[in-house]
């Protein structure tokens, strides 16, 4: 009995099938024992169906063989909790009363697989043993397969999860990235409005000036500073990052401070005059040097001073394209090219600056590369060619209507949607004193309607007859008149409460007449060409305007503000 | 608007009246001279009163010739002062219109025309 007990704990953990033998007799279980030796399996002998349920509990047999006739607990009884413990282990059946009706019972509620009467035939409980651990152990290694199946199965759905989680993400990443994109244009074009681009000075006596600034989708870094010292002494900067975005306008950013910095630093140095342009560039240049050229960056610049007093421009031109400078006396346009290479390349550039005479009556025209490049649908650059030729023809009156040309020609000229670069562009006129050229200005409003034709016709007449001839006079008449009838007609349709603004403005050698008006922009490029047979009674219009003025401009200022701009010169023109 | 209408030997002879003839009255001597122009005659245009004359103006002349020209018969011009005479020279109309510098010079060039004997 010792012996036999001490078997089953020890070998419990033995990786051959388990095979548990059970009876009352320890001869029973010697015998049973000894002819199974040979198998490969591990067999456990228990005289006590108790201690066989203890350890059927505890590890899965392939096989119990058990006695019909024990006490305390039967063979089926022991089978049939065997069954509900472990269902997998087969289950076999020693006994030496054959009657059917324990068969019966045996298999019924023991679910018993083999039925052995005693005295036993070796071979046969040998191949059965053998048969049922075979059984068993392909049972198992089909759980095993399922249940690996079912392991894969539920790793494959898990990854599935995963991957359509992973795809979820990169979606909600790519939006997150495009959200962030256009934060980062709306953050720049932010920092442009605020940090980038000063507003000039609000009283400059003597000067008039006009810029405009318009963002590009992905920021340029263009900026803008205007420093007044005095009211006759003033400096303007146009400067260019390289590079784009965020980064750039940051950048601008920084070195716009720099400047002030710099100024500020060099002013404590000085007397009360203002640091030279040229001190400001090289203390500013040293400043921002080595930061620029870990940042890979660099800066182009045009920084002009204006002295009323001294009736000079200076000016240093860094990399930067040249400034445009109109001689109002002999009409001419000069270029002030700068020869300086940006900021940020060398610790040891020596900036210097260039100072020509500035009179009464001069403009200067200040831009950055963005209006230049900017390419039409051929990829041809607007240039600066067209530029000059584009100033050329506004006759640089008014730095408003300049820039608004400029701006005009540049958005004809450029591929729709194309605006890719910052446009920063800015006019500056030296008004001349009124007492060496009288400029005179008249204006009067209207009320929309063609009834104020005539009384217009008669104001024109009124404004202008010390100025022109007859013959001329009934141009500007016919002129006005077609416009007018176009703005009445076509952009108010007469509707009530509409009203035509008449300015008249008189230059030594021109006249200009201005036609305001609020509404949608009258678009002269919808209108047909007039036909000269005869057979189209209107489309005259405009073709008229045209011949009866020496230039003309429709001019959107401003949302819902327009502006018709006419020229007379007061010399005829010589056919 | 009130024309002043002068019938001469199956020819009228129509003045337009006031300074002016632009935007602002033109529609009016459309609908004068429409029911006119319906009569089987010959017309004179006399707009020696007229100082201005602008593209809609010159539109309503050109209409009304337009719509005689149609039924076969003619309409000449006279009177143009110089502002109105430089308006129809630079849009060419000049060349489409018989245009003579009054009434009576008018009047000869239709009665040394076939047409007008055609017409009677």
């Amino acid at each position: 009995m010792e012996v036999l007990q001490s078997k089953p704990t020890t070998d419990i953990s033995s990786k051959c099938p388990k095979v548990l033998l059970v009876d009352d007799e320890e001869s029973v279980l010697l015998s049973l024992e000894r002819f199974l030796r040979n198998e490969s399996v591990d067999i456990h002998c228990v005289t006590s169906p108790i201690e066989a349920l203890e350890l059927v509990s505890h590890c899965s047999f392939a096989v119990v063989v058990a006695d019909l006739r024990m006490p305390k607990m039967d063979g089926i009884e022991l089978l049939e909790r065997i069954q509900q413990i472990s269902p997998e282990t087969i289950r076999m059946m020693l006994t030496a009363d054959a009657q059917i009706q324990v068969v019966a019972n045996a298999v019924n509620r023991g679910k018993v697989h083999n039925f052995f009467t005693k005295p036993w035939c070796r071979d046969t409980v040998r191949n059965a043993v053998r048969q049922a651990v075979n059984q068993y152990e392909l049972a198992r290694k089909n759980r095993h397969l399922q249940m690996l199946n079912t392991m894969q199965a539920t790793d494959l759905n898990r990854l599935n999860k995963r991957l359509q989680k992973n795809v979820s993400e990169l979606a909600q990443a790519q939006e997150t990235i495009t959200t962030i994109r256009e934060q980062e244009i709306e953050i720049g074009s932010r920092i442009q409005k605020t940090l980038l681009v000063e507003s000039p000075p609000d009283s400059l006596p003597g000067v008039r000036l006009a810029h405009k600034v318009q963002p590009s989708e992905r920021i340029d870094g263009d900026f803008l500073d205007f420093f007044q010292f005095s009211d006759t002494c003033f400096d303007i900067l146009v400067g260019d990052v390289m590079g784009k975005g965020v980064p750039a306008a940051l950048l601008g950013a920084a070195i716009k401070s720099q400047f002030m910095r710099s100024l500020s630093s060099l002013y404590s140095e000085s007397s009360d005059e203002p640091p030279s342009i040229a001190s400001i560039i090289n203390y500013t240049n040293r400043a921002i040097t080595e930061e620029l050229i870990e940042l890979e960056s660099y800066v182009t610049l045009f920084y002009a001073r204006f002295d009323l007093k001294a009736k000079t421009i200076s000016y240093v031109g860094c990399g930067h394209p040249p400034g445009i400078l109109f001689r109002g006396d002999k009409g001419i346009q000069e270029l002030l090219q700068g020869k300086h290479m940006p900021l940020g390349f060398s610790h040891s550039e020596l900036y210097a600056s260039t100072t020509v005479p500035l009179k009464p009556g001069d403009s200067v025209f200040l831009y950055s590369d963005g209006l230049t490049e900017m390419r039409n649908e051929k990829g041809e650059f607007f240039g600066q060619e067209n530029l000059m030729q584009c100033l050329r023809k506004t006759s640089w009156h008014i730095p408003e209507l300049l820039i608004e040309e400029v701006y005009s020609q540049v958005t004809n000229f450029s591929a729709p949607h194309s605006f890719a670069d910052d446009l920063t562009c800015i006019a500056i006129q030296i008004e001349a004193p009124r007492l060496q050229t009288p400029i005179v200005f008249s204006e009067k409003k209207f009320t929309s309607s063609l009834c104020s034709l005539k009384p217009m016709r008669q104001t024109l007449r009124n404004f202008t007859t010390p100025y022109f001839n007859d013959k001329q006079i009934c141009e500007l008449e016919l002129a006005l008149t077609e416009a007018a009838t176009n703005i009445i007609q076509h952009v108010h349709q007469s509707f009530v409460g509409e009203t035509i603004d008449l300015e008249f403005v008189v230059f030594p050698d021109r006249a200009v007449m201005l036609i305001r008006y609020k509404g949608e922009p009258f678009d002269q490029t919808t209108v047909s060409l007039p036909v000269f047979d005869g057979s189209k009674d209107s489309g005259f219009g405009l073709f008229i305007i045209s011949q009866m003025v020496d230039e003309v401009h429709y001019i959107n200022e401003q949302t819902n503000n327009n502006c018709i701009y006419m020229t007379k010169n007061f010399k005829e023109k010589t056919q | 608007m009130k024309l002043s209408i002068e019938r001469t030997n199956n020819i009228a002879v129509v003045g337009i009246p006031g300074e002016d003839l632009d935007a602002q009255n033109a529609k009016a001597f459309k609908k004068a001279v429409t029911p006119l122009l319906e009569e089987n005659l010959n017309f004179i245009f006399d707009l020696s009163e007229l100082n201005f004359v602008d593209s809609s103006g010159l539109g309503a002349i050109l209409s009304s010739l337009r719509h005689v020209n149609n039924t076969g018969r003619d309409l000449k011009l006279c009177g143009l002062s110089t502002p109105v005479r430089a308006l129809f020279e630079l849009v060419r109309m000049h060349r489409i219109f018989d245009i003579y510098n009054d009434r009576d010079e008018a009047l000869l060039a239709y009665q040394t025309s076939t047409d007008v004997v055609e017409l009677t």
